[in-house]
């Protein structure tokens, strides 16, 4: 199993994003480099992309605050 | 001056070139027929199908972008500039250094207007953020940012901002407002027009196209 994280470069230390939108649902299979997800920090948005191939369950849904280094999914 | 005359062209121009194979560096100055950009938050707003109907039907058309911040409005008076840029794995940047070069670059373009020119964030603004431009305290200009990474750890970057320089502020607030009292069901506070300003209001020579050559003129980075 392999984690989704937010990477820790992403934005500045002291804050939260939010995830705008999810590209796959939970169930999709993925391939390596994919586009899983949209995050905005304040008025900034990037992409996540997949770590690796697999199954996605999405543990952080759309509109979840979330922090650099936090794991919002796993694939499988 | 790119010759998109509608919100969606210049969307999809942008998103081509940003996700292109090969990278591409580049800066756009364009102006766009009146239409509501909303971000993808926006889009999941409670009531936002019956918002897009009520502010298209009025003859904004109501399109999601790709960048971070809220709804803000584009009309003729409204000089829109995309920055590209390509960062290759080893070049450490994040957004605040991003927003530093972006209006940096725009405070020395505009030097030679000897306008009492400041960054910060504005209370009761549209889509308001912590780089706006402000005249004497009134936001002209807004930015924002997209990141998209590539998997050889390589990131493609879009800046953009939209500068008010000879628009119908009030009718450009007045959407805005309108769009979150209808998809937001009124939770949201009313931005003020009287907190922005035109560029035009202390020159008003200035054209968009003129104000894009001045900026243009300068080294970006």
């Amino acid at each position: 199993m392999v984690e989704v994280i937010i990477p820790n470069d992403m934005w500045e230390e002291d804050l939260e994003g939010v995830i705008v939108t999810w590209i796959y649902k939970t169930g999709a299979t993925v391939a390596e480099g994919d586009v899983l997800c949209e995050v905005m920090v304040e008025k900034s948005q990037s992409d996540l992309l997949s770590p690796a191939a697999g199954i996605l369950t999405i543990i952080e849904d759309a509109e979840a605050i979330v922090k650099r280094g936090q794991v919002i999914a796993h694939i499988e | 001056m790119v010759s998109l005359d509608t919100l969606k062209n210049c969307f999809d121009y942008e998103q081509g070139l940003l996700r292109a194979e090969k990278p591409i560096e580049d800066i756009l100055f364009w102006e766009s027929h009146s239409a509501l950009a909303i971000s993808g938050r926006d889009a999941r707003l409670p009531s936002v199908e019956a918002a897009v109907q009520v502010i298209s039907d009025s003859g904004w058309p109501v399109l999601t972008r790709k960048s971070g911040g809220s709804a803000f409005p584009v009309s003729s008076g409204v000089l829109n500039i995309s920055i590209l840029r390509h960062y290759s794995k080893d070049v450490i940047r994040n957004a605040d250094s991003n927003y530093t070069i972006l209006t940096d670059w725009l405070m020395r373009s505009l030097k030679p207007l000897n306008l009492n020119i400041s960054v910060g964030g504005t209370k009761n603004a549209i889509c308001d953020g912590r780089y706006n431009l402000m005249i004497d305290g009134k936001k002209f200009v807004g930015t924002s940012q997209q990141w998209h990474r590539r998997p050889d750890g390589s990131s493609r970057h879009l800046m953009h901002c939209s500068m008010f320089v000879s628009a119908d502020i009030k009718e450009l607030v007045g959407v805005v407002n309108k769009f979150y009292s209808i998809a937001d069901l009124n939770l949201r506070s009313t931005a003020s027009s009287d907190v922005h300003i035109n560029l035009c209001d202390y020159e008003p020579n200035l054209t968009v196209e003129s104000v894009a050559h001045l900026i243009a003129d300068v080294q970006f980075d």
